[in-house]
């Protein structure tokens, strides 16, 4: 079953993880495609609206032309656009101006530029359209350094002449140049505009020749391009390019990406942690009931032998009693002729006392096994130091020194005579095993609702191999043991609700503890 | 009642987009001016423009001078905020012109039209206006 479990859960996890990630890659696509088409959709509105905002300036910028009865304020605000496109062609014409030898006319994409010479002579020209006369005149004579002449109804075009220096420079927009370089002002503000508006990346117009006609700004390399043709009518085969930052999708994916994963890494913790606790936790319990097992071996072994025992030592005491009668009278009545007597009664006596020696053995088994004796409430104290005062000139002479540090006050409902003889039993083995003397240290812990009595000497120790055996019946690593008395200790505590539990190590002394529960209905139920 | 209540709320939500979608072209046919109004009108408009255009060729001889100060703008700074005031001036100069051509407009037209005028003004405005940086009118 462990086994099965044992491939079964981590399979079973592995399984889940993989669905877990599988899961969160689908999610993530989906989290991508998501925010490609909001990125399409959101393209889509500002494309739509600045298409709209074109249409309705270049409906004003036409209207213009056809001098409206009315100057509403959005007239008002185009007219000034002019000032934009002479600002910028005085910039122009000015740098031209100052560096002459760079690339002439040409470095001027305007269609007509005539560059006079101090007395008013042609000196270059780019275009044929003519600069009105007057308009020479003045910057020749130094009357003006700049002369601009706006669009008037005769002639729509705009003339610009400036001098700088020896140098004097002309340029006249026809009325279609103008137009395309309003329309460029206006598309730029626009551009402009709504690029800060929806901080977008950039926007980029072209016209019918593929030529980029407004849009300077450059694009970021991370960015989602939307382009179309622009459905206007005065913008006619131009095209628009919407370029908009992906950077905020791609902090979306990654910080999708980055929980995702960390979801992943907290279950594969918690999941492996959770496998690595669950496998403990099962060895745990397998050692523990394996322990158990032993346990119950132990005592029912202890049953079932105390019960031969019990019925072998009533079955043995009564020839016992026959032959202990016998033995009184054939001292009493047989005593033989005087050569021989002596030998006689020392026979005798060596029969009465291995007769005794096997009454205490059978009494011993007797008292291990009277499990129904009545339990009354006893002074630990009082019990303990009964049990020193019996073993203590026997620890006496061996040099071996019982310190009892129990309180008083502890009182356990037990039976007397048979925790004595636990006791006793312990004690006994504690001196036994001290050769050199020593100290037997007896200490009592009350932890509600049970005691705690250790038996603690600095004998030679127990090894973990004897440890395994000690409560089992006639093993005994003593030359005069019998193998008896712990087992009977282990048994009567066992009946008492208790347990025993044996800390050793061989050199340093053994520690018995004899847990017991204060009262008799609380039993330990281990 | 109920349908009556629904209409009145659909023309409530509908007639401003309605309204909004008026361009130039229909607000002056709408408008329908007689000739009288119109030749009047029209001879207040080509007064103003002159004088816009003349402003604007001023505002533009200036930032030309700016632009000029600017290259040294330590040397120059007392001129610089001489002409940046001057500046100001004639930005203010046309925006009260501009006030001016619409008051004298609005006194040709009757009651109606005035309505429909200034109606169509403030929508522009609202709509346009708002995004052209203030003082330079559409610059």
């Amino acid at each position: 079953m462990g086994d099965k479990r044992a491939v079964a859960l981590p399979l079973f996890f592995a399984l889940f993880l993989v669905l877990i990630t599988l899961t969160g890659f689908f999610q993530i696509r989906i989290i991508r495609n998501n925010i490609e088409r909001q990125l399409m959709g959101e393209a889509e509105i500002i494309f739509t609206h600045v298409q709209r905002e074109m249409d309705i300036n270049l409906e004003y910028l036409s209207f213009l032309d056809r001098s409206p009865v009315i100057i509403t304020p959005y007239f008002f605000n185009i007219m000034a656009f002019d000032e934009s496109i002479i600002d910028d062609l005085d910039s122009a014409v000015g740098r031209l101006l100052k560096n002459p030898a760079e690339k002439g006319l040409e470095a001027l994409s305007l269609a007509n530029v005539v560059e006079y010479d101090l007395g008013g002579k042609i000196i270059a020209r780019k275009g044929n359209s003519d600069i009105p006369a007057g308009l020479v005149r003045r910057i020749v004579s130094g009357e003006e350094t700049t002369v601009i002449r706006m669009p008037v109804a005769g002639d729509r075009s705009l003339v610009l002449g400036r001098r700088l220096g020896e140098r004097i420079l002309f340029v006249r927009i026809d009325a279609p140049e103008l137009e395309t370089l309003r329309r460029k002002v206006i598309l730029k503000d626009i551009v402009d505009r709504e690029e800060k508006r929806f901080n977008i990346d950039a926007i980029k117009i072209y016209d019918g020749k593929g030529d980029l006609f407004v849009g300077g700004s450059d694009a970021g390399k991370n960015t989602f391009l939307l382009e179309r043709d622009l459905s206007s009518k005065v913008l006619s085969g131009f095209r628009m390019q919407i370029f908009i930052s992906r950077d905020l999708a791609r902090d979306t994916i990654q910080r999708s990406a980055i929980g995702f994963i960390l979801i992943l890494a907290v279950l594969f913790v918690s999941g492996a942690g959770s496998i690595y606790a669950f496998f403990v936790m099962e060895r745990k319990y397998a050692k523990r009931v394996k322990e158990m097992e032993r346990e119950m071996e132990i005592k029912e072994r202890l049953v079932s032998l105390g019960k031969l025992a019990s019925g072998m030592a009533h079955e043995i005491r009564n020839p016992l009693n026959a032959i202990s009668l016998s033995v009184q009278r054939l001292k009493r009545e047989f005593v033989p002729s005087d050569e021989k007597k002596e030998d006689y009664l020392t026979f005798l006596d060596i029969i009465r006392k291995e007769l005794t020696r096997v009454n205490g053995i059978v009494e011993e088994f007797l008292q291990s096994t009277r499990a129904q004796a009545p339990f009354s409430r006893e002074d630990l104290r009082d019990l303990l130091e009964e049990v020193i005062i019996i073993v203590g000139e026997k620890a006496s002479s061996k040099g071996i020194f019982i310190e009892n540090v129990t309180g008083t006050g502890i009182h356990v409902e037990c039976q007397r005579d048979r925790l004595k003889q636990a006791f006793y039993n312990i004690i006994i083995n504690a001196i036994e095993s001290m050769k050199d003397g020593g100290k037997i240290a007896i200490a009592v812990k009350q932890k509600e609702p049970l005691v705690e009595i250790s038996v603690r000497d600095s004998g030679s120790g127990i090894s973990e191999e004897e440890l395994a055996r000690i409560f089992e019946y006639y093993y005994t690593t003593k030359d005069k043991g019998m193998g008896l008395g712990l087992p009977i200790s282990y048994m009567i505590v066992k009946d008492h609700g208790g347990d025993i539990k044996v800390m050793s190590a061989a050199g340093q002394g053994t520690t018995f503890v004899i847990v017991l529960p204060l009262r008799h209905d609380g039993a330990m139920t281990a | 009642m109920t349908f009556v209540v629904f209409f009145l709320l659909l023309c409530v939500f509908i007639t401003p987009s309605l309204r909004a979608q008026n361009s130039y072209s229909e607000f002056e046919r709408g408008l329908q001016l007689t000739e009288p109004q119109r030749t009047q009108v029209e001879d207040i408009r080509n007064r103003y423009i002159n004088e816009w255009q003349s402003l604007r060729r001023e505002s533009s001889r200036k930032h030309r001078e700016l632009r000029e100060l600017s290259r040294e703008p330590e040397a120059n700074s007392a001129r610089i905020g001489r002409i940046q005031g001057e500046l100001q001036e004639l930005d203010t100069a046309r925006h009260n012109s501009y006030q001016q051509y619409r008051s004298e407009v609005s006194r040709t037209l009757n009651h109606r039209q005035r309505e429909q005028y200034n109606s169509f003004c403030d929508q522009e405005r609202r709509k346009n206006m708002q995004r052209f940086r203030p003082g330079r009118h559409g610059r």
